[in-house]
């Protein structure tokens, strides 16, 4: 499974890719795919397309849509690809965390800590909300009000941690450092 | 049978015994002995890299006959594929140029600072006649042609002087660079200037006897070898330098210092180059004793290294292969750069990972090498065994890698495919003892991508979870950790004479460069100077 936005928002509808491969590189289109709560209810299905997902010899995959939990929570629902009678049903969990609606909008913007210069493409964690910054240095995040670790991330930078509390609306701007040469540089 | 007789008896039976088993010493002893030496010299080497190289050109101006024999079939050793990178101080020419002012007492007291925890166990007599002869050793490579980059140097290794200038490149002749690397720059020169001034080197000699006169008494008359399966036996006048270039490549050898080390641990330099032990082991086959032992387990140097360039074989960091290199073949791939381990899990050879993947230090390589998951029974103990590299598809955008050959070695170092239990059914390599269990592998990716949901992780303590694995296809790259320095050797004195393991004078042998012990000091800087000395102590008195 992939490409599950992550959280998914409790009560509205979400999207993720499934895949399902045979050990002996089997075409498994048309195979049919559930998605099964905790409970044992099916929330979503569909069926396996005809061409492999690119880069892979033989992974058949389907985009589905389903119905997020109606509350916030961490859950773990269950995929199950049930192939024609040569092939054995196979599953695999399915993990994903649910939020509440967001209710307000954190704008990051970050700079280079000694230039001022906006930096483009660093990632960003508000708590488990993610985002990117574009070329202007600049990313927005909805989420619920509450207290949040803030990540920033981009190769080449040092990680940069810090904290925010979300009441309304609001911006935040990051400096992010590229990392001081080693103490003691040994390489030849 | 009186007590008095059984006395007599006895102990002329048992000085019959001793007396047989001095002849039977003498025996061996005669046996040892060359009748005929092949050839001589005043001036023997063992190893044409960069110490030996230096200490031939010492010698010959000193007018001393000059033989050096080499092992591989080019010269250079690991200083060929080097970054060339040579913090030599105390006011060298080159310091002059740009007004930095230094001294010998300087480097001295940078390099035995309490603070510079790298260079702690050093012995301090071999550091101050480094110190004193740093200068004139800089100025040594410049005259005999070696090229340096002139741009102001920078700091480096604790340093409070800048000192750090790199050779330049030899040429973009790749059969002369091996790999394009700027130690070709000085290998070259100094194979050039040795030639010139009559050197003689042998290719293809592999050293297989330092001859002495006793089995560990007397003085060093020479050395035997091998060239085309035919033995050689090379006399020497003056003295033999053993410029044998360290041991990390020898298995056993290197576990003498730490018994973690096994077999699937790679080393940076080869295939060019293998570290071979042989100075070593045939030094102390004659009694010679060995230095600073505990620099290799100190956790501060590049005993140890963090693999960079994973899905090949050899990805040292500072060394990745050049596919044109004539020596590719035999390096199977170049590796891919890992500009950060955020977009990678590692796991062990059962699909488990043991350790926060960004953590830089000793502590994720001893999380490697501290054991294999069969609690000491029923299998191989020491050694951690083969650690991959797991990664998808938007690892490989995200670090802008191409996942194929040559930029990776498919024969047992890496590996693609469309599921995460596929790979593990796939990962196959002569270090892996046993299948990786899919299911395990499988449960770990599910546990990393509910962490990185959740923002914490639990198990290690990895900072910033920001990517899951997710995206097929599915990547396992070799990311075990490769070896480096020696950091121990021979015992050898301030005139890097070789000493017993009663700290005598083994006479007429020397030892310089990587085979040397107890200066742990990374590298260039630390190999040219000792095989200065050692070509300047063994040629003796200028003729």
């Amino acid at each position: 499974m992939w490409d599950l936005a992550s959280p998914v928002v409790a009560g509205r509808r979400a999207t993720l890719k499934v895949g399902a491969a045979c050990s002996c590189g089997c075409d498994l289109t048309g195979t049919a795919i559930a998605i099964h709560a905790e409970t044992g209810r099916q929330v979503g299905g569909g069926a396996l397309g005809p061409t492999p997902w690119p880069g892979t010899s033989a992974l058949y995959w389907t985009e589905l849509d389903v119905a997020a939990p109606d509350t916030a929570g961490a859950y773990s629902w269950t995929l199950q690809a049930t192939p024609e009678p040569s092939h054995e049903p196979v599953s695999s969990p399915c993990c994903f965390i649910a939020v509440n609606p967001p209710e307000h909008r954190v704008t990051l913007k970050v700079v280079e800590k000694h230039t001022g210069a906006p930096v483009d493409a660093v990632e960003l964690r508000l708590g488990i909300f993610k985002a990117a910054t574009n070329e202007a240095g600049v990313a927005q995040v909805e989420v619920p009000g509450g207290a949040y670790d803030v990540t920033a991330w981009k190769i080449g930078y040092e990680i940069l941690s810090s904290t925010a509390d979300v009441a309304g609306d609001m911006s935040i701007q990051l400096e992010v450092a590229a990392p001081a040469d080693p103490e003691q540089p040994y390489w030849m | 049978m009186n007590r008095r007789k059984f006395i007599k008896d006895g102990a002329l039976g048992v000085g019959g015994a001793a007396l047989a088993g001095v002849g039977l010493q003498e025996a061996n002893v005669a046996a040892q002995r060359v009748a005929k030496w092949d050839r001589v010299a005043d001036v023997v080497i063992a190893g044409a890299g960069c110490s030996g190289l230096c200490a031939a050109i010492v010698a010959r101006d000193r007018g001393a006959t000059v033989l050096v024999i080499e092992q591989n079939h080019d010269i250079g050793g690991h200083a060929m594929v080097s970054g060339g990178r040579i913090p030599l101080g105390g006011g060298t020419r080159l310091q002059k140029k740009f007004g930095i002012v230094d001294s010998a007492d300087q480097v001295y007291l940078d390099h035995t600072d309490s603070k510079n925890l790298e260079l702690r166990y050093s012995d301090r007599d071999l550091v101050r006649v480094w110190a004193d002869e740093n200068a004139a050793t800089f100025d040594f490579l410049l005259d005999n042609g070696v090229k340096f980059d002139e741009v102001m140097p920078t700091l480096v290794n604790g340093g409070t002087v800048p000192r750090l200038f790199r050779t330049l490149v030899f040429s973009d002749d790749l059969k002369e660079t091996i790999n394009g690397s700027p130690g070709s720059g000085l290998v070259r020169a100094l194979e050039k200037s040795a030639r010139a001034k009559g050197v003689e080197i042998l290719l293809r000699h592999n050293l297989t006897r330092i001859v002495r006169e006793g089995p560990s008494t007397g003085r060093v008359q020479g050395i035997t070898a091998m060239f085309e399966n035919k033995p050689v036996s090379i006399q020497a006048r003056k003295g033999v330098i053993i410029a044998t270039g360290g041991f990390t490549s020898n298995v056993e050898f290197r576990r003498t210092f730490d018994p973690r080390l096994t077999e699937e641990y790679q080393v940076a330099g080869e295939p060019w180059s293998k570290q071979t032990a042989d100075g070593e082991m045939l030094a102390m086959a004659i009694g010679a004793g060995l230095w600073g032992t505990s620099n290799v387990a100190s956790e501060r140097g590049r005993s140890v290294t963090k693999t960079r360039h994973i899905g090949a074989r050899y990805g040292y960091e500072n060394l990745r292969w050049n596919q044109n290199s004539p020596m590719f073949p035999l390096a199977g791939g170049s590796g891919l750069t890992v500009r950060s381990f955020q977009n990678v899990i590692c796991v062990n050879q059962w699909g488990l990972r043991f350790w926060n993947e960004l953590d830089e230090t000793y502590g994720f390589l001893n999380a490697c090498l501290s054991r294999h998951a069969n609690a000491g029974k029923n299998g191989k103990t020491n050694g951690g065994g083969p650690i991959w590299a797991i990664f998808d598809a938007d690892s490989v955008v995200r670090e802008g890698w191409d996942p194929k050959p040559p930029n990776v070695d498919p024969n047992g170092w890496f590996y693609s495919a469309d599921t995460i239990a596929e790979l593990a059914r796939k990962v196959a390599n002569p270090y892996q003892l046993q299948p990786m269990p899919p299911r395990a592998l499988e449960d770990t990716v599910a546990k990393y991508n509910a962490y990185v949901d959740a923002g914490k992780d639990p198990e290690f303590g990895r900072p910033g979870l920001m990517f899951k694995i997710q995206k097929p296809p599915f990547y396992a790259a070799w990311s075990t950790p490769i070896l480096h320095d020696a950091l121990a050797g021979l015992r050898t004195n301030q005139r890097s004479e070789v000493l017993d393991i009663r700290g005598q004078v083994i006479p007429g042998l020397y030892c310089a460069g990587e085979s040397a012990g107890g200066f742990a000091l990374h590298g260039l800087p630390r190999v040219t100077v000792f095989g200065r000395i050692a070509g300047r102590e063994a040629a003796g008195v200028k003729t």
